[in-house]
């Protein structure tokens, strides 16, 4: 079975993670309540979409 | 390579995926509010399936000539395959006098699609289901939306009062956008019920629309 021969440095595993980071998802601001949310999508504050349409029932407990 | 296979195997042997369509269908149908609530990959696979259906009721609904009875049944068979629904749909109904109700949820489905639906879409050329996106679920983090028909009961009702409302505007100018948000909502909504010739003039209406309320 291939073993690793040396140890990878602190430094060399940093390197390789630097291209690891991800990214926040898009967002814009709702049209109706201003809160962020992901385009092509319903608002998940408000139940919104395209201006019209409220799809979900605003839900509150 | 998954080239020229136009369609998702939803993790399921074929027997299973049929009957998941069947049962997604039935539910779109027989849905109160004519929504349901699935998963985004479920949703894009119903929807030519159910639109098929449709088709078929659309063409019972056209039908003229001699012999429409037998080509009737016929299209109705061929829906039956869209549910769990036998072809049993046409000839039980009418025993002794009073209608039964029907046995299953799909036979159930299969009446609805050809007493009404057929119907409703006799203008419509495809496209009788609208897709909306939701986002991620708790627990296995799936992206949801929702599959609806579209032209049901509760749009032609917002869009009327909304063509009411705009008719009331234009004539008094009393209080002129008093709420911003739903006076928006409504003039979107009316001028996507008109501009109906075609995407691209829908597009262009509706965003001019927008423009004019901002
Ligand atoms: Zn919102």
């Amino acid at each position: 079975m291939p073993n690793p021969k040396r140890r990878h440095s602190k430094s060399r595993t940093r390197q390789r993670r630097a291209h690891d980071a991800l990214r926040a998802p898009q967002t814009s601001l709702c049209e109706n309540c201003q809160e962020p949310r992901m385009p092509h999508r319903v608002c998940p504050k408000c139940g919104h979409y395209k201006g019209r349409e409220v799809v979900k029932v605003e839900q509150e407990a | 390579m998954r080239h020229l296979n136009a369609h998702r195997k939803l993790g399921r042997t074929s027997e299973h995926r049929m009957s998941l369509l069947r049962n997604l269908a039935t539910s779109l149908i027989n849905a109160r509010d004519e929504r349901i609530k699935t998963t985004v990959q479920k949703a894009k696979e119903l929807r030519p399936f159910v639109e098929r259906a449709i088709t078929l009721a659309k063409r019972a609904s056209a039908l003229q000539g001699d012999d429409t009875a037998a080509q009737a049944l016929h299209l109705r068979r061929q829906a039956a395959s869209f549910f769990h629904a036998g072809n049993q749909g046409a000839g039980v109904a009418a025993r002794r006098g009073q209608a039964r109700a029907p046995r299953t949820a799909g036979v159930a489905a299969l009446k609805r699609l050809f007493d009404e639906l057929g119907e409703r879409y006799r203008e419509r050329p495809g496209g009788y289901t609208r897709i909306i996106r939701l986002g991620h679920r708790d627990g296995d983090n799936a992206e949801l939306a929702i599959i609806e028909l579209v032209d049901n009961p509760r749009e032609r009702e917002a869009a009327e009062t909304a063509a009411k409302r705009s008719k009331s505007a234009a004539s008094g100018k009393k209080k002129p956008a008093k709420k911003g948000g739903k006076a928006e909502t409504s003039s979107a909504d009316s001028t996507k019920r008109e501009g109906r010739g075609g995407r691209r003039s829908k597009k262009t209406e509706s965003t001019a629309a927008e423009q004019e309320t901002e």
